[in-house]
């Protein structure tokens, strides 16, 4: 990794520090990634976006984590009978 | 993906075993492909990680969110999920320590074996104003770009390979390697203006 690449990745480390409370949450942050807000609420989270590094990470690691449950593989037999068995156990 | 997951996650609340089967059958195989794509280093431990996840789910998580999306959830399932493999790599650190300091309590000569990283540098005021410097700087050049390209730059930073970030963004693969390529010289232009 160059130099330039290191340090971004490095300063990333303190990335909450940019959230302000003009900030974008979660719903309206997965919404535009998958385009289900209404036009104009679109074009508006866009250009806050557009010019919010931290609501820029928000959308990108939405759009990631939307892709792997896309691409979400099985887990092995005996772990998912644990997980069934899980629920059994709990606390009621 | 489950799209009403509030309405399984209030059946499981209400006892409903089918629903949680339906919930950690979807859930635990997006924990897997999260833990390797993000925390490859601990592959041994990930069903141990997943399952104290669901633990944690089953015993108080899912009574504990507060959102009424997939997308908050999903942003809260990744926090455990998150937070349990962290958990996992400080107690191998410990491990690992605690094996070495064995050794090194063994050594003859008594000289010190290991150079042990301090665990709070990230958090020292200086790094953190010069992260902070960092990011404005890259805020300010990104902001010459339209949305699309400074996307490809961030996943790109977040270590994706250019044919997961044409899946991802649904653009070609050609375009990925050029836009970021573009992203990354300007970058480097102004960095070494700023010197």
């Amino acid at each position: 990794m160059d130099e330039l690449k290191a340090k971004i990745s490095d300063a990333f480390n303190n990335f909450d520090d940019l959230k302000t409370p003009a900030c974008l949450d979660a719903k309206t942050v997965g919404m535009f990634a998958e385009q289900k807000l209404a036009d104009k609420d679109m074009a508006k989270a866009e250009a806050h976006i557009q010019s919010c590094l931290y609501c820029l990470g928000q959308l990108t690691e939405m759009k990631e984590l939307l892709y792997l449950a896309s691409e979400a593989e099985y887990v092995s037999t005996d772990l998912e009978k644990k997980l069934t068995s899980l629920f059994s156990k709990r606390d009621k | 993906m489950i799209e009403n997951v509030n309405l399984i996650i209030q059946r499981c609340l209400a006892g409903d075993e089918e629903a949680w089967n339906t919930f950690h059958r979807e859930y635990s195989g997006i924990a897997l492909a999260f833990l390797r794509w993000k925390f490859p280093s601990t592959a041994d431990d990930h069903d141990d990680i997943i399952q104290r996840a669901f633990t944690n789910l089953v015993s108080s998580g899912l009574r504990n969110f507060k959102g009424t999306t997939k997308y908050e959830f999903l942003t809260y399932f990744k926090t455990i999920v998150k937070n349990e493999a962290l958990r996992c790599i400080e107690d191998q650190k410990r491990r690992r320590a605690g094996s070495l300091h064995n050794e090194q309590s063994e050594s003859e000569d008594g000289s010190p074996m290991l150079d042990i990283p301090d665990p709070d540098a990230g958090a020292r005021p200086d790094r953190r104003a010069e992260a902070r410097e960092m990011l404005t700087f890259l805020s300010k050049t990104l902001k010459e770009y339209t949305l699309i390209d400074q996307e490809v730059y961030l996943l790109k930073l977040r270590g994706r390979m250019d044919k997961e970030i044409s899946a991802i963004l649904d653009i070609p693969m050609g375009t990925v390697a050029v836009k970021y390529a573009r992203i990354k010289s300007r970058l480097r232009e102004k960095y070494d203006g700023l010197s």
